[in-house]
This record gives C-alpha cells, structure tokens and sequence, in this order.
C-alpha cells in the first residue's frame, strides 16, 4: 500500500485550514493554492508550499482544472483533497485526477455521478431498500391516474411542475375534494413559467426535520455511519445550526436511519466519507432526500461526540486502508452544537455583506472550537460564500452546551460588518429551540425582534467611543511612526 | 455631538470628569462611567457599581459588542442628496459591494415603483434593484459588469 505523501488542497479558506491542520498532524505535506485576492488568508502561509492561481473570476481560479492538475505535477504532489463546494462532487474532475495516476480523496466518480443525479440517486435508494418519499413521477398525466396516485400518496400533497423550481406551478393539497381544482391552478402555472404542464405528486410532510447520517465506505467492501445531525435550522435552504444527536430520534429509530443509511453506502460500493439526508416526519418516518459525496460543513460536531477525525479517516481510507474499528466501536458520547457565523444581515433577508474581520472575540474556554479560514485583519469580500467562521461546542447534556454556546457566541462578535452572530444567539434563546421540538420552518415561523438598545447601554457605548478615542491618541503619541497607519486603518476615528 | 447609533441619530453631551471617569449626558439623564480596566480590542466600564463589558472594533465605523448585541456607531455625514429626501426624488443605490449583472431598463425609459431596473450580482446572488418611485430614468451610472461599492447611486429616477 502507496501511502500518500503530499496532499494538495483544492479549496480555500475554513475548509483548507482544516485539512492542512489533519495532514500535518499525519506527517503529510501539503500545497495549497489561492486566488490572488486569497493570498493575506492564514491556510496560505499554513500550508508547506503555496501556488497562486492568479486572479479573476472562480472558473479561472478553484474551478479551472487544468491549472490544478498542472500544479499538482509540478509539485510532485500525490493525492488531492477538494474539501466541500467547488470540485468536490465534480464527476469530471474526480476522473481527471484518476487518471492523471493522482489518488483522489472522496469516493468514486460513479458514486459521485449517480448520486449527483436527483432522479438515478432515487432509483438507485429505493433499489437499496432505502425509502423515498412517496410520489408519481410517471408520464400519464391523465386526471384519473394523477386523482388515483395521489390518493394512493394520501393527503396531504403536493402538486409540482415537473420542469419546475422556486415554488412556481406548486400546489399544497389538503383532501381529495379540492385535488382536481389544484391540479388545474398547478398545470396552468406550470405551462405559463416552464411552458411544460407536467406535474409530479409527492407526500407533503406538514413538519419536516432535516436528519442527515454520517457515513464512510472502506475500498474493502465496508461501512460505518458515525450517527446522525439534525440540521433543521436553515435560512434560505442553507443550514446555520446543527447539533448532534437529534432530539427527534428515539433509539430505535436512530438505530434504524443510520442502518438504512449503510444499505446504501453497501449497495454502491461507496468509498470515502458521504452524507445521507434524510426528511423526516411526525411520525418518525424518513424519506431520503439526497447524498452527498465529500465532507460536511458541519462535520465536526460529529467528531466531537465520537472522538474521531474525520478527515484523517478520509486520507487513510483513500490511500486504500480498511477500517480498523467495527461499527460497535464507534461510539457517541456527550453532545455538540455548530453555528454558523455569515457576513450577512439578517433584518434585510440575510443579505450578505463584507468587510474586515477586525476582532473575532475573545476564547475565555478552552473547549470551545472555532474552525474559520481567517484571522483578524482579513477582508471578507463578495466573491466568495460569506461564512466566516463555525463555533463549535461540546458538553454532555444538550442543556449545559446551550448554555456553553450562547456563551460563546457572546465572547465572539466577530466586529468589522454586519453578521448572523446576534441572530444565532436569538435562535439558541427560542422555547421552541431549547425544548427541542423544532422542523425546518423553525425561522420563517418564528417573530425574529431588532435588537433594542436603551439609553444606559447607548451611554455605556458612547463611553466607550470616547475612551477609545483617547487610548489611541495616547497610542499614537507614545508608538513613533505608526501615525500613519492608524489614520489611514483606523479611519474616521481620528476626526 | 452626534453620533449615529445603529442608523440612528443621537445626540448627547460629554464630560470628562477625572481620568478615568466619564460623564455622558443622553435625552436630560447623566450616566457617570469609571474605566476600570483597558485590553486591545475592548474595556470594562463600572456603572452605579453595575460591570460592563464592551468589545470594539474600529474601521470605517466603530464596532461594538455589549450585552450580546454587535452594534455600529458612525459619524453623522451631512449629505444633501441621500437619505430621506434621496429615496423620495427617486435614487437607487447599491445596498452591498457587487457586479453590475443586468440592466433591464435605458435613460429614458418610464419605470413604476417596485420595478426592477437592474440587477447586481454579489455573493453568488443576484439582488433586484428595483425603482421606489414611478418616473422617467434620467440616469444609469454604470454599465454591465461594472463593478460598484456599498452606497453607489445605481440610477436616480425624476
């Protein structure tokens, strides 16, 4: 067995600080490479070597192959990580690196290719005994095949175009009586937006969850899952907190969704780390969803109850290693909670901002982990996602890590623009969040208050702003030399 | 002075009383604050024997952590063409740094209030950028693919 000796890290910022921190804990050396506007970012000068890529828009830059493969000969490099986002789940860049006899750390092009295909990913579940949600997804659009499908789906249900997207020509149906009516109202929409009045019929689950399996696939034939995530909390399809266990699974139907979950990865060979979403009901019923073949956002919440790394276990698996644990092994402990920072504003529709980090905050527990691709000083600008950082923390009740996460959401501001970090701390503080007993409507359903200041704390500020004022007068007069620096950073302060 | 806190004009008088005291007076109240202790990015005050931990950030604006709220203070600029009376004669400006991505609309052309007039493209999104009032554009300052700042004016409408 080839072990692998360098590592070139096709991705940026969070993710890349992330698997150059594992790769050197392995001994392995690492590239990393970064747009011209990247190269002040901490993963760049983390890295053993650094390439830039130039600059321009993301296709000339993390997307462009060529460039990347070219680099990786000229660096002698072994096997790439494409980390999350960007080429990780590109079909075509996985073959590229395979047959460029560089080993690619993520799962099969095949695998990557079925399961990037919402309707074979589907086919290819149900062929694996792994349900999906109930529908009709056939050809026949007669009015009694579609009133007897969906009788057979029950109510309710949803009406869909079949070309559609983005709510247009989509119908709730609450009972048989009203299904002709809808099916009409969603047909002509269909044919009005998509020019295309096919529809599909799927069981609408009234109180969703989002639980998603934890899953990886040895060259060998096996698998693990490593539990699940419940990533209810989601902001424009994107998710913002996740915790781990779920609050929604009994044990016998963790037991269950996590089983299911290794039906899949058995039946497709798959090699790697993977994620299984599932939707889940009131009923304790899940329906897969979709899987995703690389790493996770949120991964390291199920690092932290299970003790391992998952990117280590990635690399060893890549250069062609088993499993060195059986399932039984692997063992959950405690529990974890990720919430995502965004430079976004989350009054104005979460619109996404930028500017300089200028303090990140203060870690006043050590067992806090922050996992953020910049330092204080770095520029989040607008050509890339606007995560700046993930907060992660561990305790063993639910309750007592709450607390330990409003806490440190509290100690990390993350001062310089606009971001979710007072949201998040609005989320952690909601009855509905605490007892546990949430779906994936939990923000839009929810009133979200402005924060209001009063005028002690308006006062408090304005002390601050002027003491402030007078701690850089004093600074500047004692520090020669450094005038011009903090008049030009330190801007309108200086009046 | 003045200062605006979150958007909002304040307006209050300050007294230094002794070196690490301070006086703030806010809408006919003194607030009396004691500086007990000074890190790099942030203080703690003492108020009617009350602690106060502030976090601070200082760049374009003065950035602000108390109480679990991240708040901004600026400088109140006197500019005649923005604000209230900006958004009334019909100006659209560019709500974040971004990419001029479509422009659906000509100098000339009539727009009714709510409807877009180009579209920027920032974060992997686009953002509508839409008229606030029914006029003729009389005009664009960008072209496509430009790439415009936080606070631009896109387009005025008469």
């Amino acid at each position: 067995m080839e072990k692998i000796k360098k590592i070139l890290v096709a991705n940026r910022a969070e993710i890349a600080t992330r698997v150059i921190r594992t790769a050197s804990k392995m001994g392995i050396s690492t590239v990393a490479i970064y747009a011209e506007d990247d190269k002040n970012l901490p993963y760049v000068s983390f890295a053993d070597e650094a390439v830039c890529l130039g600059s321009g828009s993301v296709t000339e830059t993390y997307l462009d192959i060529d460039k990347i493969i070219n680099i990786c000969k000229t660096y002698h490099v072994d096997a790439i990580h494409p980390g999350y986002g960007f080429l990780s789940e590109n079909e075509l860049f996985a073959k590229r690196v395979s047959q460029e006899k560089l080993i690619f750390i993520g799962p099969s092009p095949e695998s990557i290719k079925s399961m990037g295909d919402k309707v074979e990913s589907k086919k290819l579940a149900l062929e694996y005994s792994v349900p999906v949600v109930p529908g009709y997804h056939e050809q026949d659009q007669s009015e009694e095949t579609l009133l007897k499908e969906a009788k057979k789906i029950g109510f309710p249900m949803l009406i869909k175009a079949s070309a559609g997207g983005g709510g247009k020509g989509m119908r709730i149906c609450h009972k048989e009586e009203d299904f002709l009516n809808l099916l009409s109202m969603a047909k002509s929409e269909a044919l009005k937006f998509f020019k295309n009045d096919k529809v599909l019929l799927e069981k609408y689950v009234t109180s969703p969850r989002h639980i998603e399996v934890q899953v990886f696939g040895d060259a060998e034939g096996g698998a693990r899952h490593f539990f699940e995530r419940e990533c209810s909390i989601q902001r424009r399809y994107q998710k913002i907190v996740e915790e781990t266990p779920s609050t929604a699974l009994s044990d016998e139907t963790r037991r269950d969704i996590c089983e299911t979950a290794l039906r899949l990865v058995r039946g497709l060979k798959y090699s790697g780390a993977g994620t299984v979403e599932f939707i889940l009901d009131e009923n304790s019923n899940f329906y897969f969803l979709e899987m995703n073949t690389r790493l996770q956002v949120e991964h390291p919440i199920t690092e932290m109850i299970t003790g391992r790394d998952l990117v280590d276990l990635q690399i060893k698996i890549a250069q062609g290693e088993g499993f060195n644990f059986s399932q039984e092994e692997v063992r959950s402990f405690g529990h974890a909670i990720e919430c995502r920072i965004y430079a976004e504003s989350p009054e104005d529709n979460f619109l996404p901002q930028s500017g300089v980090i200028g303090f990140l905050g203060r870690s006043k527990d050590s067992t806090i982990r922050l996992d953020t691709g910049y330092e204080q000083g770095c520029e989040v600008g607008i050509n890339y996602d606007p995560m700046i950082a993930k907060i992660i923390t561990f305790d063993e009740s639910r309750e007592a890590n709450i607390r330990k996460m409003r806490e440190a959401l509290r100690n990390h501001p993350f001062l310089g623009m606009k971001t979710n970090r007072d949201f998040l701390i609005k989320v952690l503080e909601k009855d509905s969040f605490k007892s546990g007993d949430y779906d994936t409507h939990f923000i839009q359903e929810n009133e979200w208050s402005v924060n209001k200041i009063d005028d002690e704390e308006i006062a408090a500020l304005l002390a601050t702003y002027h003491f402030a004022r007078e701690k850089r007068s004093i600074d500047t007069n004692n520090v020669k030399g450094f005038q011009d620096v903090w008049a030009s950073s330190f801007g309108w302060l200086g009046l | 002075m003045k200062l605006n806190v979150n958007g909002e004009l304040v307006n209050y008088e300050v007294k230094k009383t002794k070196n690490s005291e301070i006086l703030i007076t806010l809408n006919g109240k003194e607030y009396e604050f004691k500086l007990d202790q000074e890190s790099q990015n942030g203080l703690s005050l003492s108020y009617k024997n009350k602690k106060i931990e502030v976090d601070y950030f200082n760049s374009d604006r003065f950035y602000v952590n108390l109480n679990s709220k991240a708040i901004e203070l600026s400088k109140v600029v006197q500019n005649f063409s923005q604000g209230a009376e900006g958004e009334s004669s019909g100006m659209i400006t560019a709500p974040m740094p971004g990419k001029i991505f479509k422009i659906l609309k000509k100098t000339g052309d009539s727009v009714k209030a709510g409807e877009t007039v180009l579209i920027l493209e920032a974060m992997k999104m686009e953002h509508e950028m839409k008229a606030l009032k029914d006029g003729s554009i009389s005009s664009i300052s960008f072209s496509l693919g430009d790439q415009v700042s936080h606070g631009d004016t896109l387009v005025e409408i008469e």
